[in-house]
């Protein structure tokens, strides 16, 4: 499976033209292979077609009901168990509630069925991280569904929905990818005023401001809240960058007694007058996290267009300017992961990050590097790809850049077969101290070449660059090729715009090294690096 | 602004110049290649007719898709002879 430049089957019985198109526009280096019209049908029936010869990274599926009619549920149902076996990702899109047809909206039998199929897709994705399911009138079409039916698009065309409904198929799309490769969205940095909460908090008062109680607009912000802290329970984090003084906002979100938000559910703010964007940046640096997983949440459009400009990494989405449509809105944003496929580390990574507060204070305290990291009691453990770590293993290959030896992306499958694949060899790397589990850290991938081990992967979090992990992930890779009685260790870096880090490293480990090939022998293995206790599982 | 909006659809090499003289479609007898084919048609007419009727200085000024295809060796030459076409339909009416 290639996700960064995937092969994408778009099944439709109507023309698909615009949906192909957007999804060209939106899904980097992705080639689209569309069916023609009305033709899904025999499609299905058609076991030996030669569009199911190939094999697909994303198939997406969109009819409407009429298409599937002469199938009973029990049929589409093998049908969609086949066909989802020729992608390694399947995207539905459910069959419309009466939207494809006003009439079948007071036809119960019909809208009987449609519960029926959408209930079997359902039950077909429940559970399969890389199947799902998506209500179009959820996602997609929104509940003015006339308002995105083009009468000229379709008899001209047979194009049903508006472009914009397929744009944001593409958005949808390019959002699943996303998360699936471990990219979507980790922090939530939130304005406060008239976002968070109805008002301006400096000029009137925290006792004043909407926010729950018997006000349409206070009810809007109280759900607001709910929305984020509901993002918080799947695993995103929170953060508040405001122009407002820091106590009187801190103030509010204290004693306001409709506040949902509490002070703990942050874990960062920038409460000042200073630029959003580079209190994002700061925020951003300290918590040790890549722009590309904040999304900013602010209601003011010059602030969003300011950090649209700055950081453009950044998620800014467009907030209707009506309030009381924020929440519904948000609701359906496809930036945020929809379904809590976040790993342990991600989940606990707002405990982390007060770990790490608490280690870099005690790094003031300690006059050497070495005192420093004694006193870190650290404790490293290497341990074989296995199936309770792979999902984490593959978002950490995927997602690090700064060390990361040769920058290879593989999904949780090809990791797997590679890892498993003769001569090859993939070890994880965890690591915890006095402060806490700083969690699956690192990754080395090592092939058996002749006499000597070669690096295909050296990958390590930068939430533990600079603690001696990387001495003993080359050490324990020399103690494996002695114990595989092999000679040497051999590592080619692969340079990237931004894995420079990982070049110096090498070098500073490394005394024989030539253009960007490092090389140690087996008779010069050390001991790991003192202080650090390393639990090796080599087998 | 129509192109602009269709252009945000397209790939590179297939959108339209935002020039008066931009051939639309490519028929016989003429030497210039246009970037549309009958979707792409649709959608750039599509586009244009959802922004005549937003926005404020073009509301009340309308044509029919349906009518433009028909006639489309005349009003479809190029972008110019698209606006005389709407222009002239709506003085007519």
């Amino acid at each position: 499976m290639s996700l960064e430049a995937p092969r994408i089957l778009l099944l439709s019985d109507v023309n698909m033209a615009n949906a192909a198109a957007w999804l060209k526009k939106k899904v980097k280096s992705c080639v689209v292979q569309e069916v023609p019209f009305n033709q899904i049908h025999v499609l299905l029936i058609d076991e030996e077609h030669a569009i199911w010869k190939n094999r697909y990274d994303i198939l997406i599926w969109w009819c409407r009901k009429e298409a599937v009619a002469s199938f009973t549920t029990e049929e589409l149902k093998k049908h969609v168990e086949r066909i989802s076996n020729k992608a390694d990702v399947s995207i539905w899109i459910g069959f419309g509630g009466g939207t494809d047809n006003p009439v079948d909206q007071f036809h119960l039998s019909l809208r009987k069925r449609v519960y029926e199929l959408n209930d079997m897709l359902a039950e077909h994705c429940m559970e399969q991280p890389t199947q799902r399911l998506y209500v179009p009138e959820e996602y997609l079409i929104g509940n003015n569904w006339e308002e995105k039916i083009s009468a000229d698009l379709w008899y001209h065309t047979k194009t049903l929905w508006h472009k914009s409904v397929y744009e944001r198929l593409a958005e949808l799309t390019q959002n699943f990818i996303k998360e699936l490769t471990g990219g979507a969205v980790k922090l939530i940095v939130c304005d406060l005023d008239d976002t968070l909460w109805g008002g301006i908090v400096g000029d009137d008062g925290w006792q004043n401001l909407h926010l729950g109680g018997h006000d349409a607009l206070g009810e809007a912000f109280a759900d607001i809240q709910m929305q984020l802290l509901e993002w918080k329970r799947r695993g995103v984090m929170l953060a508040i960058v405001s122009k407002n003084e820091e106590e009187t906002a801190l103030e509010a979100i204290r004693r306001h007694p409709e506040m949902r938000l509490k002070e703990d559910d942050f874990v960062g703010w920038k409460i000042n007058w200073n630029d959003k964007a580079e209190n994002i940046e700061t925020l951003a640096r300290e918590l040790n996290i890549g722009l590309q997983h904040i999304m900013f949440l602010d209601d003011n459009p010059a602030e969003r267009i300011r950090v649209k400009q700055a950081l453009p990494e950044v998620m800014v989405p467009e907030l209707p300017s009506n309030k009381l449509a924020v929440p519904f809105y948000l609701k359906t944003c496809l930036y945020v992961p929809i379904i809590n496929r976040i790993s342990k580390e991600d989940k606990e990574r707002a405990v982390l990050y007060h770990q790490e507060q608490a280690r870099r204070q005690a790094a003031v305290l300690h006059s050497s590097k070495e005192d420093w990291i004694r006193s870190l009691e650290m404790k490293v453990m290497i341990v074989p790809l296995n199936e309770e770590n792979l999902m984490r293993a593959s978002q950490l290959l995927n997602k690090t850049n700064q060390m990361n030896l040769r920058t290879r992306r593989m999904s949780e499958q090809e990791l797997w077969r590679w890892a498993k694949a003769e001569g090859n060899l993939l070890y994880t790397v965890s690591v915890e101290d006095r402060f806490g589990s700083a969690g699956l850290t690192g990754l080395l991938g090592l092939r058996i070449e002749k006499n000597g081990l070669i690096l295909e992967d050296f990958v390590l979090s930068c939430r533990v660059m600079g603690r001696q992990v990387e001495a003993c992930m080359i050490t324990f890779a020399l103690k494996l090729a002695a114990h595989l009685n092999l000679k040497y260790v051999i590592a080619e870096f692969i340079p990237t715009a931004k894995n420079n880090p990982c070049k110096e490293l090498f070098s500073s480990l490394c005394n024989n090294n030539q253009d960007f090939v490092f090389s140690w022998e087996v008779t010069n293995l050390k001991n790991y690096p003192p202080g650090i206790t390393v639990v090796e599982e080599m087998n | 602004m129509a192109v602009e909006e269709y252009n945000a659809m397209q790939e590179e090499d297939e959108q339209l110049e935002p020039r008066p003289d931009e051939v639309l479609f490519s028929r016989a007898g003429f030497t210039k290649e246009g970037k549309l084919d009958s979707m792409g048609l649709v959608n750039f007419l599509v586009t244009l007719d959802e922004l005549l009727d937003n926005e404020e200085e073009t509301v009340g000024i309308w044509f029919d898709i349906s009518e433009v295809l028909e006639n489309k060796e005349t009003a479809l030459k190029d972008i110019n002879t698209l606006a005389d076409y709407i222009v002239a339909k709506n003085k007519k009416t």
